[in-house]
């Protein structure tokens, strides 16, 4: 056979192979297509059930996002090839050719073939030549592509069947309705408006939703009215104590050595009002004459003061007084550190009331906003919900704020929450470069440890013989070699080495031994 | 082209000559008969295992005077000596007195030779056969004898009568190319088998195919080209009868010590090739392959402790193997 009549053999086995490859992949795409409806109707389930189909804008995305996986995957099972063996089994078994095509694109492949191949090739040709690729591999729709249709149109059918489809609709309107001219106008401009209103409608549906769940916390507007009472008796007894401070002020005014301490009050500084009366507690501790001391207690005497709030400092002036009468310094200036305690807890208090009046104004503007964003929830809810969110939110955290302060009956829980966490004043941050001490030194002597070395005992010359043999004794058990041999290795080993012909020789060599003692003895025994 | 075409077609006649020579004395055993055929066509050598009377000494004796070859025939006993088989040296003595040893041949030297009741023999004399089986030689002393082409072994064994026999040695075994078991007559071809052997005259055959003619076969079946993808099946099927293997079958695991060797894989392809010729087919296709899995296989699975107790078949677990296997991957 010659070149050319091979490869026309060859070119019409792989060019009817080919047509059976590419009716294959149609039919595999097919079948792909197939299964994709059925994830179709699966996806469409699955939007019904989860409330996806309800939302347009979710739906699309969803069906627009599948059409792309679906066609893709349809456009890659129709593509891919997986070369011409598969196209050629499925011949074989569908023309029963009992693998002749398998065979011949084998020996295609071969770089070189023998003549039975080449003969092979050429039978296999005239095979091919009479097959009909349509027939071995014919391009249809499978069963279950109808099936899945079917399901999936059904499916999106349901899904979108609308009520009020059926509703009785009156003449005039439904002519308007299905007015061509109008309707094509009016369809125009509803389809322009169509996305951007169910935009918003969409959004002013979730902000309801959240204003309303806002709204439905009881708690949170408890909390609040609590807050604002608080509130507001707090402020009534921080104005009280402003003015006493005040007035106490003005009335030391009077007394020339108290002028700083009058001047404190006056400008209700009630801390440096303490940290004075301190000062003047040591002073007493140091007076050195009597008369010093006679001349401070006049003057706070002579200050004349008349404060009702203020009657315990007051009292325990009096009681410094008192003391000083019996000249016990020490216990006139514990009463003394005793007013000025007195004096810093008010000044604490008044603090704390500050604070709460602060967060009491922001409550206010608080509580405005949200009114605000209520009234006007009605009207425009989607742009008052972000605001009326903050605002319960920041109402919130102030009430429990609020909450802990009451309960714990701690004043500096109330300290405004600028103020910050403490700070590391060593940092570069601190403003003070940090003062470095003398460097400490460690003396450290490390001692030699001390080995306690075994105590011998001196040999006595006597025993040394006798030592060196005890210790040459060995102290390991060991047991006899024999043992531990088998059975075959005693009989090998005990096995006689004498060879047979000696035998005679050894036996005679025995025999005259054993007469010559023999006879010895004998003669021995004679004697 | 179309001296392949008569080459295949010479064949396809010289076998069907064979075949319906033998058929005037062999009632039925048509797969037994072809299965011969194709160990003589292939260099093969052939095992016949069957209860007595079912003709396996027949069918030899009827096939060797078809071939119109040299045949022999060895009844083996347990005082059979390998001497017996192969030849030996005897003294012989010149016109002038001086003796020299002369080499005397024994029953192998023929072209068919037929080892009736193999088993029956001592490994030893069994061990005899080895060489000249698979080497085509005999080595006698220092002197190799080789063999007249085409020499084709057939060996038959009883299975039931086994008291004082000596089963084949796996490596024996393992020369045989088929082993093919002789089924009892069906009740049709033993009326017809009454009709032949009951009368005066019994059929006669005459040879139809000389020496050179089996070897032109010989060469021909070689020749017949097999696919990469059919090779990779009968491969698959080798390997499946191996245990603890990963191709190997369930039941294998449970049934066999030992599966083929590569030589079951020579016999599965060689006698595809035949199957093929036969089929006027001028490749290997799987259904040759699986046409010949059987007797090719069946005798070089050794059953382990678990198979032996059962008495599993070796046909069984090939069954579910061919079942199971899949076909030439595409």
């Amino acid at each position: 056979m010659n070149e050319s009549t091979s490869a026309t053999d060859q070119n019409l086995i792989l060019g009817f192979l080919a047509s059976v490859d590419r009716r294959l992949r149609v039919n595999e795409a097919l079948e792909g297509l197939t299964l994709g409806l059925w994830a179709l109707s699966g996806l469409l389930l699955a939007s019904w059930l989860f409330g996806v189909w309800e939302r347009p804008a979710p739906r699309a995305g969803l069906l627009l996002v599948y059409g792309v996986v679906l066609a893709g995957f349809v456009a890659w099972s129709f593509t891919r090839r997986k070369g011409l063996k598969a196209p050629a089994g499925v011949a074989d078994a569908r023309s029963d050719s009992k693998d002749a095509l398998k065979s011949s694109l084998d020996f295609i492949g071969l770089p070189e073939r023998t003549r039975w191949m080449d003969f092979q090739i050429h039978r296999t040709a005239g095979l091919a030549q009479g097959l009909s690729a349509a027939e071995i591999a014919p391009t249809f729709l499978p069963k279950p592509f109808f099936y899945s249709t079917a399901l999936a149109v059904g499916l999106a059918a349901l899904l979108s069947w609308n009520p009020a489809w059926l509703q009785e609709v009156d003449a005039t309107t439904w002519f308007s309705a299905n007015d061509p001219m109008s309707a094509e106008s009016a369809s125009a401009e509803e389809y322009g408006a169509l996305p951007q209103e169910e935009e918003r409608l969409q959004e002013l549906d979730e902000a309801r939703e959240a204003l309303k769940r806002e709204l439905e916390m009881p708690e949170t507007l408890r909390d609040l009215q609590a807050a604002k009472d608080a509130l507001a008796a707090s402020r009534l007894e921080m104005e009280q104590l402003a003015m006493d401070l005040e007035n106490l002020g003005a009335e030391l005014e009077s007394t020339p050595a108290l002028g700083d301490l009058a001047e404190a009050m006056k400008s209700k500084d009630a801390e440096k009002a303490a940290e004075l009366l301190r000062s003047l507690a040591e002073k007493l501790k140091n007076a050195q004459t009597s008369e010093e001391l006679q001349a401070l207690l006049e003057s706070l005497k002579d200050a004349n003061v008349q404060q009702g709030d203020l009657a315990d400092l007051l009292e325990k002036l009096d009681k410094a007084q008192g003391n000083m009468s019996e000249e016990s310094l020490a216990e006139m200036a514990e009463a003394l550190m005793d007013a000025a305690n007195q004096l810093e807890s008010m000044s604490e208090q008044m603090a704390a009331d500050q604070a709460l009046e602060a967060m009491g104004e922001e409550m206010q503007s608080l509580q405005a906003a949200m009114g605000q964003q209520q009234a006007a929830g009605q009207q425009q809810p989607g742009q008052q919900q972000q605001a009326g969110g903050q605002a319960t939110q920041s109402a919130g955290m102030m009430s429990s704020q609020l909450q802990m302060a009451q309960f714990q009956g701690d004043p500096s829980s109330a300290v405004p929450v600028d103020a910050g966490p403490a700070g590391d004043a060593t940092g570069p941050g601190g403003g003070q470069e940090p003062v470095l001490g003398e460097a400490t030194t460690l003396d450290v002597q490390l001692e030699m440890e001390l080995l306690k070395t075994q105590e011998r005992d001196e040999p006595i010359p006597e025993e040394i013989f006798e030592r060196l043999s005890r210790q040459e004794k060995s102290t390991l058990n060991y047991e006899a070699l024999s043992q531990r041999g088998s059975y075959a290795e005693d009989s090998a080993l005990g096995h006689e080495s004498i060879p047979w012909i000696y035998r005679s020789l050894v036996k005679q060599y025995f025999l005259s031994i054993v007469s010559k003692s023999e006879a010895k003895s004998e003669s021995g025994s004679e004697k | 082209m179309i001296e392949i075409e008569k080459e295949i077609d010479r064949f396809h006649k010289q076998y069907q000559s064979v075949q319906s020579e033998m058929g005037r004395a062999i009632v039925g055993n048509q797969e037994i008969v072809g299965g011969i055929l194709s160990c003589l066509l292939t260099r093969g050598h052939v095992l016949l295992e069957g209860v007595p009377g079912l003709g396996k000494t027949k069918i030899v004796q009827t096939l060797a005077n078809v071939l119109n070859l040299k045949f022999n025939r060895i009844q083996f006993t347990p005082d059979l000596m390998p001497g017996d088989i192969i030849g030996t040296n005897v003294v012989r003595e010149t016109e002038d007195g001086e003796k020299y040893l002369d080499f005397q041949p024994g029953p192998i030297f023929c072209n068919l030779m037929l080892a009736d009741e193999v088993n029956r023999a001592t490994p030893k004399s069994q061990s005899a056969l080895l060489e000249a089986m698979q080497e085509k030689s005999v080595s006698v002393g220092k002197i190799t004898h080789k063999l007249e082409e085409p020499f084709f072994v057939m060996a038959t064994q009883n299975p039931i009568e086994l008291e004082g026999t000596y089963p084949l040695p796996e490596a024996q075994m393992d020369r045989f190319l088929f082993k093919l078991k002789i089924v009892y007559p069906t009740s049709d071809e033993m009326h017809e088998i009454m009709n032949r052997t009951t009368q005066v005259e019994e059929p006669q055959v005459k040879a139809v195919l000389e020496q050179g003619e089996v070897l032109e076969m010989r060469k021909t079946v070689l020749s017949v080209p097999i696919a990469k993808s059919i090779q990779d099946y009968a491969i698959r099927l080798t390997l499946a009868t191996h245990p603890n293997a990963p191709q190997s079958h369930p039941l294998t695991n449970k049934y066999v010590r030992f599966g083929a060797s590569p030589r079951g894989t020579q016999a599965l392809v060689l006698g595809g090739k035949v199957q093929a010729l036969l089929n006027d087919r001028a490749h290997v296709s799987a259904e040759d392959i699986r046409a010949v899995a059987y007797p090719a296989l069946r005798h070089r699975m050794l059953l382990n402790f678990e198979g032996e107790a059962e008495h599993v078949d070796t046909d069984v677990i090939l069954k579910e193997i061919l079942k199971d296997t899949a076909g030439p991957r595409e």
